[in-house]
């Protein structure tokens, strides 16, 4: 239980005759999955491995054909890439032979070295509840036993009227003690020790480099006030200068970026019907589905730094530090198993990748929908090439023009040639409300929360 | 045609058909014609005699009125150019039938385009809905036009409506008591209703093309090139295009079939819910799944019995019942409209926003004799092994919408035929689910009831309703229907 959750993001460049190969291969893994085994692995979530298409940015520079694969996996990185070197190794060296620098021969180390190395950042988000594939199966599998338990004392009559919750519960517990396979039940939710650090250390570090410059800043010159010296006075003044700096140059961004937008002439236009009906064919489950929109950003210089600026800010909000009031407000899309951005080639192309409940359109329109929704979503989004205009990064953009942000996430989606998501039958909420019910079954509850917890059933 | 102002969004009623705005609940009998163009030139010119009657939304009429819809392949054979028929929303083009479409909606197994009487071999083109007061005022309407377009067009269907005692369809429910209020609505209409809703006017947009939506927007609307309007019928956009979906609105229409015994005596053999009799236990578990009692008093107010002072409640809402154990979370008026409960980790505030921008206006009419004129329910089991219960009977289920995709289509999608609404694990629509095959890795079989100390589920539900019919219309403003009829200037 509770394990960090993050994406896996390998990006490498495919040789010139190498995209009509990785689809060759992609279209069979899609066909038989047992070739790509990703259902073997005890670390994955969901995985998406597709083609990139070469891409201009700004009518000029040419973006490479690239192969994208990206997992949702939890627990250690490193755990996760000699899983797929062992699990997948065969099928992997396949397609990686399509790719540039990759080494004939290779070995399991070149293999892992060459995962690793072309590895990506990423703005990870999981609504995955820090667990892991066989806790999502197990927890499921707990639910249908109560479930079965419960209807057979339905057909039994039921519990008599005012019986205890509580009761209710211990009845529930001493059944499951019955039937093998749920010995792993009783055992402890709690997080292990150092989970919090685990799952938040980044923003912990930012925050906190962020508090101890502001504190010594201001104490520090506080303290020239009182006993002047040359050496104090630099480091306060250094110390001013790199705020001002730090402004100024936050300013002068801002401000290109801005310009850029009073530049912008491209505004996505509604795609051709069969174009958007084939894409809507491919995300048609009933319950998750895996969505992608990848393409150029929008021109301007100090556009591409910019959004990895705010792709960092974005990753920090999504890791919340809980318990600290201003920033314990993590990113919360109720429909999103996972979902990530990923700045690519030197920042001028911008990828998002998402496992969610629902289907395209409407998934689409939830970021929308609520209000602050739209602002949150230029954010990143906004940088897409044709994306309506927005002004001062958060406004306008799709607060205004909604139909566009639809066009323009339409004109840059792209079909993936192969998904892997397990969970046929379970959405996001589902599986929030399992890992309640078995985070529940053991606790100490009250009455009252003993009732709670039988309403989830 | 210069664009009026739009910004205060008081509707062009004018300009707009008057089944917006109305029901015609006072005029009783009513019939759709759904016809195929046999002469496009015929055709326009009986557009053309109709025009005058076609009812507006400024008049209440008292005796007579008169609508009418295209399709998508409706306007291509009336020869509207094919670059301004593109111009409409891609759900409109492609149809109800569309496989991906349909898939995504739901319509599978019995529900499948396929088994259907209408709407995917034979597409109507046209449907001409025809209101009035009296069966005998209506059966001579229906002979002028039959004689008027005779030669232009060809029915495939007369689709007989009938109205039911205490406006209840067949299952014995009182029906169309939530209706969305629309901003922009003349005050006495609304004050007409005396009834408050869960939430305030929904923006114009949400329902009539050409006014701001919820998001203080436009919903695309389709659009012609100035040439191919020269006798200036429509309103120019800023773009220098005439625009031909203002003041229209989509109209969505599929025909249901219900069975009504089979719901019954579901309810009769497998209810386990509180009840002084085998009726009362039926009764409560049908206003379990339903969410309202067959009266209309909805189980938030009114959770134990039926109450005929809250039968019009309707300014309820579902946070404080946030478990479910008065008004289920599956039923089906809280998977139709869950108001401020979109979910536990979305706050109220939140789940009414959205809520609100999946909304429609529902305009439809049951069919097929009552199995109990009466409509009471009791009345309706004692009649279950009658012979005279076969013939069919069901809804003409038409709602109203500016946005197919985003508002009948999410809902029908999201809400109604998910088995995972709400959190929730196997359970579809109890009324009108589509059950999907027993091998599907997702069935949608069960309803839970949730209760104190712990839910009743029931199992293996049949399906009581069957589409046998269905198509996207666009119901024109009068401005664009002469444009289709291509009225001289």
């Amino acid at each position: 239980m509770h394990k960090v959750h993050a994406g896996y993001t390998l990006l490498a460049r495919l040789e010139s005759d190498g995209v009509a190969e990785v689809e060759r291969l992609l279209a069979g893994y899609t066909a038989d999955p047992s070739r790509m085994p990703f259902a073997r692995m005890t670390t994955t979530h969901f995985a998406t491995i597709t083609i990139l298409p070469a891409q201009k940015y700004s009518d000029e520079e040419d973006l490479p054909a690239t192969l994208l694969f990206a997992t949702s996996f939890c627990g250690p990185v490193r755990e996760h890439v000699q899983e797929m070197v062992r699990e997948l190794g065969g099928p992997l060296r396949e397609l990686f032979a399509a790719c540039e620098m990759f080494p004939s021969d290779c070995s399991d180390r070149d293999l892992e070295r060459f995962i690793r190395e072309h590895r990506r950042a990423d703005t990870f988000y999981s609504g995955m509840q820090h667990l892991t594939p066989e806790d999502v199966r197990r927890q499921k599998q707990l639910r249908d036993e109560i479930q079965t338990y419960l209807d057979a004392r339905q057909l039994a009559g039921g519990f008599p009227d005012g019986v205890e919750a509580n009761l209710v519960r211990r009845e529930i517990q001493a059944h499951l003690a019955t039937v093998p396979g749920f010995e792993w039940a009783p055992e402890s939710c709690e997080r292990a020790p150092g989970t919090f650090l685990a799952l938040h250390w980044r923003s912990l570090i930012a925050l906190g480099v962020a508090l101890t410059f502001a504190a010594s800043l201001v104490l520090a010159s506080i303290a020239l006030a009182i006993f002047p010296g040359p050496a104090l006075g630099v480091a306060v003044a250094g110390g001013w200068l790199a705020v001002v700096l730090f402004v100024l140059v936050l300013f002068v961004t801002v401000t290109m970026v801005r310009d850029a937008e009073r530049a912008q002439t491209h505004v996505a236009c509604r795609q051709p019907d069969q174009f958007v009906r084939k894409l809507a064919a491919t995300q048609n489950r009933q319950v998750i589905n895996e969505f992608m929109v990848a393409g150029p950003i929008k021109e301007g210089l100090f556009r591409p730094v910019f959004l990895r600026l705010m792709l960092w800010v974005v990753a920090r909000a999504a890791e919340g530090i809980p318990g600290i009031k201003p920033f314990r407000t993590g990113i919360n899309i109720a429909t999103v198993a996972t979902a990530r951005w990923i700045a690519c080639d030197r920042g001028k192309r911008l990828i998002f990748i998402s496992n969610y409940t629902n289907a395209a359109e409407p998934y689409v329109r939830d970021f929308i929908d609520v209000k602050g929704g739209a602002k949150n979503i230029n954010v990143t989004f906004g940088f897409g090439r044709g994306y309506p205009k927005t002004r001062w990064v958060i406004e306008d953009g799709a607060v205004t023009d909604p139909n566009g942000f639809i066009y323009v996430v339409t004109a840059n989606q792209l079909p993936t040639h192969f998904w892997y998501g397990p969970y046929a039958d379970m959405s996001i909420d589902n599986i929030k409300v399992n890992a309640k019910i078995r985070r529940g079954l053991y606790a100490n509850l009250n009455e009252e929360e003993a009732q709670t917890w039988l309403y989830l059933l | 045609m210069a664009v009026p102002p739009v910004s205060a969004p008081v509707l062009e009623t004018a300009d707009i058909q008057g089944l917006v705005v109305r029901g015609y609940g006072p005029l009783e009998a009513a019939s759709f014609l759904l016809l195929t163009v046999k002469d496009a030139a015929l055709a326009r010119a009986y557009l053309r005699r109709i025009l005058p009657d076609v009812n507006t939304a400024r008049v209440s009429p008292e005796t007579f009125a008169f609508q009418v819809a295209f399709t998508a392949p409706g306007l291509r054979a009336l020869e509207l150019p094919d670059l301004v028929v593109a111009s409409f929303s891609r759900e409109f083009i492609e149809g109800m039938d569309d496989e991906v479409r349909a898939t995504s909606v739901g319509d599978c197994g019995a529900n499948a385009p396929a088994k259907w009487m209408w709407g995917t071999a034979q597409k109507p083109h046209v449907m001409l809905m025809i209101y009035a007061d009296k069966p005998a005022t209506l059966v001579h309407h229906l002979g002028v036009e039959r004689e008027a377009f005779e030669g232009a067009f060809v029915e495939l269907q007369e689709q007989e409506t009938t109205t039911l005692e205490d406006n209840k369809e067949h299952f014995g429910w009182r029906d169309g008591l939530s209706q969305p209020q629309i901003e922009g609505v003349p005050r006495e209409r609304a004050r007409k209703k005396q009834q408050t809703s869960w939430t305030t006017p929904i923006r114009p947009g949400e329902f009539v093309l050409g006014y701001p939506n919820e998001y203080d927007c436009f919903s695309e609307s389709p659009v012609a090139a100035p040439d191919h309007d020269p006798a200036d019928h429509l309103y120019t956009t800023e773009d220098g295009l005439k625009d031909l979906g203002r003041n229209g609105t989509y109209l969505i229409y599929r025909q249901m079939n219900q069975d009504v015994l089979a719901l019954w005596d579901y309810l009769a053999k497998q209810s386990r819910e509180a009840g002084e009799d085998p009726a009362a236990r039926a009764i409560a578990l049908g206003a379990k799944m339903v969410g309202r009692w067959p009266g209309g008093a909805p189980l938030i107010t009114a959770p134990e019995r039926d109450d005929p002072d809250r039968a019009e409640d309707n300014a309820f809402r579902y946070r404080e019942d946030s478990p479910g154990t008065r008004c289920p979370l599956g039923s089906h008026i809280r998977r139709a409209s869950p108001r401020d409960h979109l979910a536990d980790d979305r706050d109220r505030g939140e789940s009414m926003q959205m809520v609100r921008k999946h909304q429609m206006i529902r305009r439809g009419r049951a069919f097929g004799p009552p199995i109990a004129k009466s409509m009471d329910p009791r009345e309706i089991l004692a009649a279950r092994g009658r012979p005279d219960c076969e013939p069919p009977r069901g809804l003409h289920f038409i709602c109203l919408v500016g946005h197919i995709s985003r508002q009948f289509e999410f809902v029908q999608r999201a809400w109604m035929s998910s088995a995972n609404f709400l959190g929730l694990f196997k359970d579809g629509d109890p009324i009108i689910g589509a059950r999907r095959d027993a091998d599907d890795a997702n069935p949608n079989d069960e309803f839970t009831c949730q209760a104190t100390p712990v839910r009743r589920k029931y199992k293996d539900l049949p399906q009581f309703t069957q589409v046998v019919g269905g198509a996207y219309f666009f119901l024109p403003s009068i401005r664009a229907l002469r444009f289709i009829a291509r009225v001289p200037a």
